[in-house]
């Protein structure tokens, strides 16, 4: 594979879910701003729907291990054709959080933080604990994340600007 | 509190800064080639996208989270620019200097060939290889970090291709190796393998073969499918330009650590490349001569591979037909024996010429001799190619080119090698005195 896009894959599938990870953080910290213009509402609402798209992942991806082991050809094809909306993220969640059981935790913590999403979406206003639960779960995970890949990204910038010879 | 906001943000606007002086940089006398021209456009149209997109992300942090989480994401900000920077700068930038402008040439009289006219640029780097510019965006994530930016500059169409040991004017015998990764510029401009096959994202389709265990088989073969397709659209269109240049130095120089550079999930068996491009010589380009040389360099490899030759060629994919038919609309002028032919009795006109009809091969020996006796040729690349390596298989372990150069370097009082080395630089030279004569040609 060219080292270039080898590299280069490998940035999108970590940044891809760390910063994703960063938009559940910003919009949960940033909604409640009083002084918010309506292109920082705006801002904050695209990072929580982007949010959002990334929860749906690991819900998606949960549902495709099923229908692989149940040779459940039909839905492993249309689940797959999802994943694929954005390959980044499917390699960044199943290669960073590897195990099921871990993977299942932590959709299960961020279906709860979805629904404080979902409820600042449409404009009601989540209890202060939920929230402040939410950015507690939300930071150790971008924290996990960052220990998990720090090297690969590292290699992966090296890679690409120059200082590894690629073969 | 908003005063340390703006300080983090002032660190961002920072950030930009460099592009400038790089833009000045590259204004000086020693960048005013061409191709510094093409590749200042993209800096200047990357620059201008930030600075005008700058203050409306900027403008997206409200003074609402606590500073060390604002810092994150401005942090981010700034690392992503910083990529771009050092990108540009170092990455490509710094290896430019090191190309001949005789590969510029090269290339973009293949681009011409196929009515190609796209931004791109040559650098060393260390494995030869083509980036669109885009997937290191995406991968960096502009499109959902920094939309405003992403935005301005998605339909930017930019690449870069990077090698190293080619770089030198006496390798210029291995240039048809970059024109191969040209033809992946084409292929992805043009949209060859996607009129036939809908989903053909490269930079999707290395995604998942990068991760072979998160996926279902066949979405697996379909990504090394993608891949594979679009090699073997490179070497089609390397095949139709070059008349087996590509095969010939295929074969030569890389085929022994061909695995090194290039992985089976992402290449095609070796096997199955060459019988392809030695069929579109016979078939299309109608040059037995040089489908026989090649045949004769293939059975040795087979041979020290400890392989045989299958008595018929089984092609891989059914589509590649219909891919290649899309390839062939892509091209204006292959070189066939016809347009080699046509493309001689413009340029001879003695007892050479009126051979041309009966005595094809006599009149490639004849020219041939004269080249290695230092006269250079002004013609298209396929027919320089083709005159050097006319007589290059091995029959019986004797090979009449190299012995034409043997005897040549001998006569001259030429070490071989220095000799050999001397050949290709007028080959380069060939190469840049035709893409001068044509571009004469177009304004006369």
């Amino acid at each position: 594979m060219p080292s270039m896009l080898q590299a280069l894959t490998e940035i999108g599938r970590i940044r891809s879910v760390r910063y994703r990870l960063s938009d559940g953080i910003f919009g949960l910290l940033s909604y409640s701003s009083p002084n918010n213009t309506p292109d920082q509402e705006e801002e904050i609402r695209r990072r929580l729907t982007q949010f959002k798209t990334f929860v749906e992942y690991f819900e998606t991806i949960s549902a495709y291990q099923n229908a692989r082991l149940q040779r459940d050809t039909k839905n492993v094809r249309s689940l797959e054709e999802k994943l694929l909306t954005n390959a980044d993220i499917y390699a960044g969640v199943a290669s960073i959080f590897k195990e099921p059981t871990e993977r299942e935790e932590i959709r299960s913590k961020l279906s709860k933080i979805e629904q404080v999403v979902d409820s600042i979406l449409s404009r009601d206003s989540p209890s202060s604990d939920d929230v402040k639960e939410s950015l507690d779960t939300l930071k150790a995970l971008r924290k996990q994340v960052e220990e998990r890949t720090s090297e690969d990204e590292k290699t992966a910038e090296r890679m690409i600007y120059g200082s590894i010879p690629t073969f | 509190m908003a005063r340390s906001i703006e300080l983090e943000k002032d660190k961002v606007r920072t950030e930009l800064k460099p592009f400038d002086q790089f833009l000045k940089e590259l204004e000086s006398d020693a960048f005013k080639a061409d191709y510094f021209d093409r590749f200042r456009k993209i800096v200047e149209t990357i620059t201008k996208a930030f600075k005008d997109s700058i203050e409306r992300r900027l403008a997206a942090f409200t003074s609402g989270p606590p500073i060390q989480e604002t810092s994150i994401e401005l942090d981010d900000l700034k690392s992503m620019i910083g990529a771009v920077y050092n990108l540009l700068y170092i990455t490509i930038f710094k290896n430019m200097t090191g190309v001949p402008r005789e590969i510029y040439y090269f290339t973009d009289t293949f681009l011409e060939n196929c009515s190609l006219s796209v931004n791109y640029v040559l650098c060393l780097g260390e494995q030869i290889q083509v980036t669109d510019f885009r997937w290191f965006l995406l991968s960096h994530q502009f499109d959902l970090k920094y939309p405003e930016f992403w935005n301005s500059v998605k339909d930017q169409r930019f690449y870069f291709m990077q090698f190293r040991k080619l770089a030198d004017r006496s390798r210029s015998l291995d240039w048809p190796l970059l024109i191969h990764e040209m033809a992946h510029i084409v292929d992805m401009n043009k949209g060859i393998v996607s009129q036939t096959i809908a989903d053909t994202d490269y930079y999707k389709a290395y995604q998942v073969l990068r991760h072979k265990d998160l996926y279902s088989e066949e979405q697996y073969d379909s990504a090394k499918k993608v891949s594979r397709l679009g090699e073997y659209v490179a070497d089609y269109l390397a095949t139709r330009y070059l008349a087996g240049a590509f095969v010939w130095r295929f074969l030569q120089e890389y085929l022994t650590i061909a695995r090194i550079f290039e992985e089976p999930k992402t290449h095609p068996d070796l096997d199955n490349r060459v019988e392809e491009m030695i069929e579109v010589i016979k078939s299309e380009l109608h040059l037995p001569e040089v489908s026989a040389m090649i045949e004769k360099e293939f059975l040795v490899w087979l041979k020290d591979a400890g392989k045989t030759r299958a008595t018929s060629h089984q092609r891989e994919f059914s589509e590649l037909h219909q891919i290649f038919d899309n390839a062939r609309k892509g091209i204006l002028l292959a070189a066939t024996k016809e347009e080699i032919i046509g493309a001689l009795r413009s340029k001879l006109h003695g007892s050479l010429g009126a051979k041309l009809e009966n005595d094809f091969s006599g009149v490639l020996i004849a020219l041939q001799n004269d080249f290695f006796n230092g006269r250079p040729f002004v013609a298209p690349p396929a027919v320089g190619f083709l005159i050097f390596m006319y007589r290059g298989g091995k029959t019986n372990g004797k090979n009449d080119t190299e012995e034409a150069i043997s005897a040549a370097a001998k006569s001259l009082g030429v070490p071989r090698v220095k000799y050999e080395e001397l050949m290709q630089e007028l080959l380069a030279d060939c190469i840049k005195l035709n893409a001068v004569y044509e571009r004469y040609s177009k304004i006369s």
